[in-house]
């Protein structure tokens, strides 16, 4: 071992390692500011979807209104055809908006509380909306099916994707209320699910026909068919392959 | 709010990654204050070098190899070539030794073994070297004429200095996948000039890292029984509180694996020997003695591989439970796809994207544009230059990280199978 060797090593021995101390609070500073930016972007955001949801909830409520009062002056000459098309747009954009706020509703950071809240007006929202298209098959032709579908949050259950698929087949003939039952916030529902009888979920409700547990997209179509047939309605083609099987 | 394994998973990557990325950023923007590289230039002493060619059937590229060492800018007396083959079954000790014989003015020496490995022919070579400084060279690698000019200086001024590598480069990419390796090369090297700045240097690549002799044989030579030599002695460096220092004035170009194949095996042999080296020298993770090696370096080393193997098991978890709704969801309506597709509505709301995630992941990927754009810049490099270059780098974006992520499951794989053959042991 050389003397010119032994130093080096001793010195590379003795030598003390840096440590960037200073860098690893700042890196993690900066990471928490960061983080917090994308909270506060994310707090921005959910505001956002808060108010988005609280405006179309008034469009919905101000249709429903329209709605009523048409219905009351069916007698006088409202046309129920128009009246029936208008119903069935207001349910379709009212389950998608509704599908929009669970959504949010979920991935809701702080304005959890707030999202329930606007869920129970948008639930109610929906069952005025069910009562009033009651009222309309009262006073005019019938001329659409209604389903009613009370889910729970058990996500391998299929039966939303079979009456997707049903409402897909059928198109604005068939208008599907669909109601979270765990969403026990709103004692509505479960007056409702009372009145059905429902006790196991999923159910569906074909006109008054309950169907509790999973129901097969078969049986659905079936009754579905049934009931158009029920209406003297141009059956869709769709049931004669339904009859068929 | 629903949290899931998988957000759990990608809200602890997002804050890791992004915790790295701002410290090498402050580590480029700041500088540390380092006595050993403020010293005066002296003026080169041209001390002597020998390089070590270690070679199992090369009788293809050997040749080139020999040459460009041969080219080398370096005074012949002052340097010799050893080669040690590794008990090769092809010509490659022919080869040798006709280009011996038409070099008689260099002094090439060739060594003879039954086929030990790398490591163990390295050491055979450096056993028999009396040069202060030696370099490995790979007989599928060829190095720029000026690197001895430039790279044996650094040691004259920075007596801890023990190794020095040089700045690596992929020969002549073809394919989009050899793109993709070039790409990832030149990035790395960034990655490799930070790391150097706090000292933190964990691999001095087989192609041409001259180590200084003195200090390689007093650890006691290559490891013989790594599969990632070139791993574990810049470890042991590490260890002993040498530097490891990295230059660009040097080039060396190496082949690249041409297909995914031996490209996944490659990486295989890379990451299993960082993950079997971080085992074997734990005791320096997370240890303040050596510094930001220690706290920042060693732990970093498999943290890439424990983020992709958790990120892989979530996504796949996320992806196999959804691919199971969808499948039972279509089983119910007897896949009437047709009738799907003829009523599908695009629906699009732009509120109810993750706005959170959103934020982090663009943080993120801004700061890796800016890694790649200096990356570049610094090795000098054109993205263009060899052309189709672009769809290399949207592969390397796209593809690449789903491809070292199977590399990371395989290597997972395989550390629990062999535990599994350990027991049966």
């Amino acid at each position: 071992m050389t003397p010119e060797r032994t130093e080096r090593t001793e010195r590379a021995e003795k030598n003390e390692r840096s440590l960037s101390n200073k860098k690893y609070l700042l890196a993690f500073v900066l990471t928490i500011i960061i983080f917090t930016g994308g909270i506060f972007i994310g707090l921005l955001f959910e505001k956002i979807q808060l108010n988005s949801s609280e405006e179309t909830i008034l469009s919905e409520k101000v249709g429903l209104r329209s709605l009523q009062l048409q219905q009351q002056y069916i007698e006088s000459g409202t046309d129920c055809t128009a009246l029936n098309k208008v119903l069935q747009s207001n349910i379709n954009d009212l389950t998608r908006k509704m599908q929009e706020v669970l959504e949010y509703q979920k991935k809701a950071l702080f304005s959890q509380e707030k999202f329930d809240l606007q869920l129970r007006d948008y639930f109610l929202t929906e069952i005025q909306f069910f009562l009033v298209s009651q009222e309309i098959n009262k006073k005019c032709p019938k001329d659409n099916v209604n389903i009613l579908y009370f889910y729970d949050e058990n996500a391998l259950d299929t039966q939303g994707d079979i009456l997707d698929y049903v409402k897909k087949v059928f198109g604005d003939s068939v208008l599907i209320f669909s109601f979270d039952s765990g969403f026990r916030k709103e004692p509505m529902i479960e007056v409702l699910m009372a009145n059905y009888g429902i006790t196991q979920f999923p159910s569906t409700v074909i006109e008054e026909q309950v169907f509790q547990g999973h129901t097969s997209v078969e049986t659905i179509l079936k009754v579905v068919c049934d009931e158009f047939e029920k209406q003297g309605k141009k059956v869709p083609e769709k049931c004669a392959a339904v009859k068929k099987d | 709010m629903i949290v899931t394994f998988l957000d759990i998973v990608l809200v602890s990557s997002y804050f890791l990654l992004l915790f790295l990325s701002i410290f090498w950023m402050l580590v480029l923007f700041f500088p540390q204050k380092d006595a050993s590289n403020s010293q005066k230039k002296k003026t080169f002493r041209q001390p002597t070098f020998a390089a070590i060619v270690p070679a199992f059937n090369e009788e293809k590229g050997i040749v080139l190899t020999l040459q460009s060492l041969c080219d080398l800018d370096y005074p012949a007396e002052k340097m010799e070539i050893v080669v040690v083959n590794d008990g090769s079954t092809d010509r490659t000790k022919e080869v040798v030794e006709e280009f011996i014989l038409s070099h008689p003015q260099r002094k090439i020496r060739l060594f003879n073994q039954e086929n030990h490995g790398k490591g163990a022919a390295m050491n055979h070579g450096l056993s028999s070297l009396h040069a202060e400084f030696f370099a490995c060279l790979d007989a599928d690698s060829s190095v720029a004429p000026n690197a001895l000019q430039v790279m044996l200086p650094l040691f004259d001024t920075n007596p801890k200095l023990a190794a020095v590598c040089p700045l690596l480069k992929v020969k002549n990419p073809q394919s989009i996948l050899q793109k993709v390796q070039w790409t990832e090369y030149v990035i790395n090297m960034f990655y490799k000039f930070l790391n150097a700045k706090i000292h933190c240097i964990h691999v001095t690549p087989g192609p041409f890292s001259i180590y200084r002799r003195e200090v390689i044989s007093q650890l006691g030579g290559f490891d013989e029984k790594t599969i990632t030599e070139d791993l574990e002695i810049a470890i042991r460096l590490q260890k002993h509180h040498y530097q490891i220092a990295q230059t660009f004035a040097a080039t060396v170009e190496t082949e690249s694996p041409r297909t995914w194949k031996s490209l996944f095996w490659q990486r295989v042999r890379w990451y299993r020997g960082g993950v079997d080296n971080s085992i074997a020298y734990r005791d320096l993770m997370f240890n303040k003695k050596y510094g930001d090696f220690g706290v920042m370096r060693m732990p970093t080393i498999i943290s890439s591989g424990v983020i992709a193997i958790f990120l892989t098991t979530a996504l796949a978890q996320d992806f196999l439970k959804k691919g199971m709704q969808v499948f039972f969801s279509l089983k119910e309506i007897h896949f009437d796809i047709f009738t799907l597709l003829r009523n599908y509505q695009f629906h699009f709301n732009f509120l109810s994207l993750p706005f959170f995630k959103l934020t982090i992941a663009l943080t993120l990927m801004s700061l890796s544009f800016f890694v790649m754009y200096s990356s570049f810049k610094l090795v000098g490099e054109k993205i263009t230059r060899y052309g189709r270059t672009w769809a290399s780098m949207m592969t390397y974006l796209l593809m690449y990280s789903f491809f070292i992520s199977a590399v990371w499951m395989y290597i997972a794989y395989s550390y629990l199978s062999s535990k599994k053959m350990g027991w049966l042991k």
